[in-house]
């Protein structure tokens, strides 16, 4: 088990490099620069700036500056924001996206978890029906829909919450954003935790847990739960990683500083390095979680211990 | 965990029998059970009645779909779907139906244990088999986590598991199907229940497993009472005192082992045993006549004569031959990779219009050898040839034109089917890859055509296989693998996902295909009756190696390598006389990994004979008579031939 994560670990690298190489040819070779605009520069200001920032120089070489960089943890200054580097940039969201992201995350499992349990044990009821309905249009409805909508009920009408804004240490401006974030989230959970036990339920083996008498709670704790979270678990290995580098629309409504809006930012703004900050941070977090998924599903299921091995 | 309670409510028996001596266990009187569908009540079981006493085993024989299981579950709370249950199921005098589940809750592992189908699936993946044994001992005895971990050990012990303090700390999935078979008696044995409640405990096992776990349970019967649901007259003779036929949810009929078995009054029951009035064994068992004459064989009438073909004489051009082919597999073991022999040194020729028959446990390469006659496993040694002609040289469209004359039946007839085509497209799809020529009518004719030929009505051509039975799913298989034609048939395991009555089916339907057209048949199977029927020549399998190649009645009859006469001996005859004896006979243990295969001989670590030469050399491959070959440093059939001479 170790032994296996530390390969998978060491795997990580070449997937990153790989990445880094891409999206850095790939965000260069889009039509236009950081420093067009609408009102084109003057070209002596214009090529001191690429001077500056090394853009007149060959493709390749900026690569190897950009990897040469990278080697001692610098992502480069941001081309737009020129005041700051990348790394200040992604040091000052991320703690945002972060307590944002895991809140949302422990709010959908905290609640996503029990009512597809629920769902599950009362196949057919109405409790089923009513977690299914809840599902499907938490997940139908788009966040920039239920962000406004809820912002307006508890912000505006009923005033017990602000409306947007953050300050740190301040847990009433995390609600709102984080019950937005949640949402279709703890949805895909409750559905995914439902079908998940359902299959187990009717598998031989809790029928032969059953026939020795041990009880519906011991049964359903010890030999049913853990088989019927590993749809859940696949499901958030991916998931995670994109709710705690930020949402963007999330993000936007409530007007927070966090990481979400750097990515779709930067890229309109061809500021290629923030780009390529927040793609190898995204990068990054995508991976582990999918490892951490993967190791959760091999503590979960002993049988894919061996095929990894 | 739970609070401690006495092991076994003390509970007054009924006083008349009590004094008779016979204590009756279970008694169930007027059970039925109806599940509710969208058109109201279906029926499962009916006024079922039977009581099991203690120190017999009652045997429960029926169909798929006869309601023997349902019965047992709804008698124990275990339906999976709501259902409405009525009649009286008592256990030592106190009624179960009704009982909340709390109650039967101290009942179920407790006072009845209960063993499934299928090993694979019945113990929890993520636990240790220590813990599950220690579960209930914990739940129902109070036991504490030492002394349960103790017990389990002694249980596991007692269902003579080999090593048996290593596989406390294993998951299921390390285990092999018997060994898992083994933990899951022990679990049910664990309180010492009173009744035991065995479904079909052996029909997902080989016979050389079945015979033993068969044999286990014959020790565990004295002093509880057994119930046993099985599809298999074998498996009652050699473990059940009464019998009970069940069909369609009703008791047919009912009576002592002896007398169901020789003498059943039912048609159905003589259908269920393989004996139709016209075909009823004609030597007495225990005549000495030797195992063919106490199996139910069916010949086809005119059975066409054993092929020129053989070792001995081959023909100019076999239809199938393989030489010296071997087939290998990577497996990771934890740090390294290792290569798996599946197959080594196959020669094997199949004539014009033969029968080949492969047997040998699970694992012993039978489905690889199907896989790699048709060259759908590239062989890593030796050489592949159809009409003569090597696979691996033919260009890309030569090969897929040879492909045609060899078709294959699978084993599972369900999922080998596409589940989302017709059964017209099924069929057909061959004919539109080999014979694009032929226009959708020309199709239809021909579709038709052979669904007659393999007893299928055309009403069936708009079906879907999830809406066809079992064995009409294998028919499908067999229509499609026949409608071009083909003169080899490759078999691999065609009858085992079938009812007894589906497979003799299945099995007569191949016998007159090939007659009809001449196919030559390579039939896998891990049933060596129905290999007996059907085959002119028989090659027995074990660890990828040959070990024997006979013809099928002279095998049979006198088998020469060790090996063969274990794995005949194992077959469970549906004779009460002679079966408990010849299961008490049964020696064969677990077989080794293939990843770590014995020094010498392969076979050497499970044979009654063998030797220190054994462990030195690998037996040669030999003739041991005309058309027979073996290899064993121990040949006793060379000389009994010798003697007969």
């Amino acid at each position: 088990m170790l032994g296996y994560a530390a390969r998978r670990i060491a795997g990580i690298v070449p997937v990153l490099l790989i990445l880094i190489t891409v999206s850095f040819f790939v965000v260069r070779l889009a039509p236009g620069g950081p420093f067009d605009q609408a009102r084109p520069l003057p070209p002596r200001t214009r090529a001191e700036l690429e001077q500056l920032y090394g853009l007149n120089r060959p493709l390749i070489v900026q690569y190897w500056h950009y990897l040469q960089g990278l080697a001692h943890g610098d992502l480069g200054p941001s081309f737009k924001m020129h005041d700051d580097t990348v790394a200040g940039l992604i040091a000052q969201g991320l703690p945002v996206s972060l307590t944002l992201g895991s809140s949302a995350l422990a709010l959908a499992l905290l609640i996503g978890v029990p009512l597809g349990l629920w769902a599950a044990l009362g196949r057919g009821g109405a409790l089923d029906h009513a977690v299914c309905a809840f599902a499907a249009v938490s997940l139908a409805l788009p966040s920039f829909v239920t962000g406004p909508f809820l912002a307006l009920a508890f912000g505006l009408w009923l005033h017990w919450l602000p409306v947007a804004g953050w300050q740190a240490g301040e847990p009433r401006y995390l609600i709102l954003p984080a019950v937005t974030l949640a949402l279709p989230v703890c949805a895909s959970v409750a559905r995914l935790m439902r079908g998940g036990m359902l299959d187990v339920i009717e598998a031989s083996f809790v029928r032969s847990a059953r026939a020795r008498g041990l009880g519906r709670w011991r049964v359903l704790r010890h030999h049913a739960l853990r088989p019927a979270l590993v749809p859940v678990v696949s499901y958030l290995g991916p998931a995670v990683a994109s709710l705690v580098t930020g949402s963007l629309v999330v993000e936007t409504v409530f007007e927070l500083p966090g990481t979400g809006r750097y990515l779709v930012q930067g890229a309109l703004n061809r500021d290629y390095t923030l780009v390529m900050g927040m793609v190898l941070l995204y990068g990054t977090l995508t991976l582990l979680c999918n490892l951490a998924a993967d190791l959760i599903h091999a503590w979960l299921d002993p049988r894919v211990r061996g095929e990894h091995a | 965990m739970s609070s401690i309670r006495p092991p076994v409510e003390p509970v007054a028996l009924p006083a008349s029998r009590a004094a008779a001596g016979a204590a009756t266990v279970l008694a169930v009187e007027d059970l039925s059970v109806a599940f509710r569908g969208a058109e109201g009540l279906a029926p499962a079981v009916e006024g079922l009645s039977f009581t099991v006493q203690r120190g017999e085993c009652l045997g429960i024989v029926g169909e798929s779909g006869a309601g023997k299981t349902q019965a047992f579950l709804a008698a124990l709370g275990l339906l999976a779907s709501p259902a409405h249950v009525t009649g009286r199921v008592r256990l030592d005098g106190q009624e179960l139906l009704g009982l909340p589940e709390r109650a039967l809750d101290r009942i179920r592992g407790a006072r009845v244990g209960l063993v499934f189908q299928d090993p694979m699936a019945s113990l929890t993946p993520h636990l240790r088999i220590g813990d599950q044994l220690a579960e209930p001992l914990r739940r129902h005895l109070g036991m504490g986590a030492r002394e349960a971990r103790g017990r389990a050990l002694q249980l596991l012990e007692r269902v003579r598991l080999a090593d048996a303090a290593r596989r406390m700390r294993q998951y299921p999935h390390e285990l092999s199907g018997g060994m898992r078979q083994r933990v899951m008696i022990a679990i049910a044995l664990a309180c010492d229940p009173q009744l035991l409640i065995l479904d079909e405990p052996t029909s997902a096992l080989d016979v050389t497993l079945q015979a033993q776990i068969l044999n286990l349970l014959a020790e565990f019967k004295r002093e509880r009472g057994v119930a046993l649901i099985t599809h298999d007259f074998g498996v009652v003779a050699g473990l059940a005192d009464q019998v009970a036929v069940m069909r369609a949810g009703r008791l047919i009929e009912q009576g002592s082992t002896a007398e169901v078995l020789k003498a059943p009054r039912e048609p159905y029951t003589r259908q269920l045993l393989g004996r139709d009035d016209s075909r009823q064994a004609a030597s007495p068992p225990g005549s000495g006549a030797g195992l063919g004459a106490l199996l139910p064989v069916t010949l086809p009438a005119s059975r066409p004569r054993v092929s020129e073909c053989s070792p001995a004489h081959p023909c100019p051009t076999p239809r199938l031959a393989l030489s010296g082919v071997g087939v290998s597999f990577p497996v990771a073991r934890g740090w390294r990779r290792q290569a798996l022999r599946a197959l080594d040194g196959i020669d094997l020729t199949l004539g014009a219009g033969e029968a080949l028959g492969v047997v040998g446990e699970s694992g012993c390469g039978k489905s690889t050898l199907t896989r790699a006659a048709l060259y759908l496993i590239r062989p890593a040694a030796g050489e592949v040839l159809w009409m003569g002609r090597s696979p691996a040289d033919l260009p890309g469209g030569e090969l897929r034109r040879l492909r045609r004359e060899l078709q294959i039946v699978f084993q599972d007839p369900l999922a080998s089917l596409d589940p989302h085509l017709t059964v017209q497209r099924l069929v057909a799809e061959p004919l539109e890859i080999h014979r694009p020529q032929l226009d959708a009518s020309g199709r239809l004719e021909e579709v038709c055509g052979m669904l007659e030929r393999v007893g299928l009505d055309r009403s069936l051509l708009t079906r879907r296989p999830h809406e066809l039975s079992g064995g009409q799913c294998q028919r499908v298989g067999i229509a499609r693998a026949m409608i071009l034609k083909p003169r080899v048939l490759v078999c691999d395991e065609p009858l085992s996902a079938l009812d007894a009555p589906t497979r003799a089916q299945v099995l007569a339907l191949l016998a007159e295909l090939r007659r009809e057209q001449g196919t030559s048949l390579l039939f896998v199977s891990h049933d060596l009756s129905s290999v007996q029927r059907l085959c002119d020549r028989v090659l027995v399998l074990y660890l990828g190696r040959m070990a024997e190649l006979a013809p099928a009645q002279a095998l049979f009859a006198a088998p020469h390598h060790p090996y063969t006469r274990e794995l005949l001996a194992a077959i469970a005859v549906a004779d009460p006389d002679i079966q408990p004896a010849r299961l008490a006979q049964v020696r064969l243990g677990e077989p080794p990994s293939p990843l770590e295969l014995p020094q010498g001989c392969a076979f050497r670590t499970r044979c009654p004979q063998a030797s220190s030469l054994c462990a030195e050399r690998a037996p040669a491959w030999e003739q041991t008579a005309e058309d027979r070959w073996a290899a064993c440093h121990h040949l006793r059939g060379r000389a009994d031939d010798m003697l007969l001479k």
